[in-house]
């Protein structure tokens, strides 16, 4: 496959944006490669009730979701 | 080392209310820029004292490998004539024009950039969680 890219004129007359976060990018140029991966957990059973933390050990033995 | 060839950019104005958290305002060119994020939110009942601190190495989202992203090398700049996949630019007109860019808020490793850049890796691993103290129902 081969991808042929003509770029003409480029000409933006206003940009706004509320926000801009969590590792990604706003760009007004050319670039080679972009790569943005986001991973974003809020479980159900993120409400944990018990007796016990599951941040207490750093070694990780205890496992969580 | 590649040196990447592109327009340039123009920009009349650039309005920031907020750039925190690693934010970064760029203007000029850059070869690499790989941000990580790691958050972990957690909303408690007890304070870290009494019931411990919290690691990101107790939760799986921060552990994860990232899936593997093969489109990557095709867009690999250059043509190669043993690669199976090429890419090749034709620029007519040098210049990106933009009037005004208003943002707001800039944060968590994030980037406004008027340039050019080589390659862009960003990773973000974020974790909300609500932890309750227990209590036994019914119970004295």
């Amino acid at each position: 496959m081969q991808v042929h890219i003509v770029n003409h004129v480029l000409s933006v007359g206003n940009i706004s944006i509320i926000g801009v976060a969590a590792s990604s990018l706003l760009q007004v140029g050319d670039t080679d490669s972009i790569s943005l991966y986001s991973i974003f957990d809020t479980p159900p059973e993120s409400v944990i009730i018990g007796p016990l933390t599951p941040g207490a050990a750093k070694d990780g033995q205890a496992e969580k979701p | 080392m590649t040196r990447t060839t592109g327009r340039t950019a123009y920009v009349g104005s650039m309005i920031l209310i907020s750039v925190s958290l690693s934010g970064i305002i760029q203007f000029g060119d850059s070869m690499e820029f790989e941000p990580e994020t790691k958050a972990l939110a957690v909303k408690r009942e007890l304070d870290h004292q009494s019931a411990g601190e919290a690691y990101f190495e107790d939760y799986k989202v921060f552990r994860k490998p990232l899936p593997s992203f093969p489109a990557m090398a095709f867009f690999d700049s250059g043509t190669k004539e043993d690669n199976l996949f090429s890419l090749s630019k034709t620029t007519c007109c040098p210049d990106i024009h933009v009037g005004s860019i208003h943002v707001v808020d800039t944060s968590t490793s994030s980037m406004i950039k008027a340039g050019n850049g080589g390659s862009v890796f960003g990773v973000s691993r974020s974790m909300e969680i609500r932890q309750f103290a227990y209590r036994r129902m019914g119970m004295r």
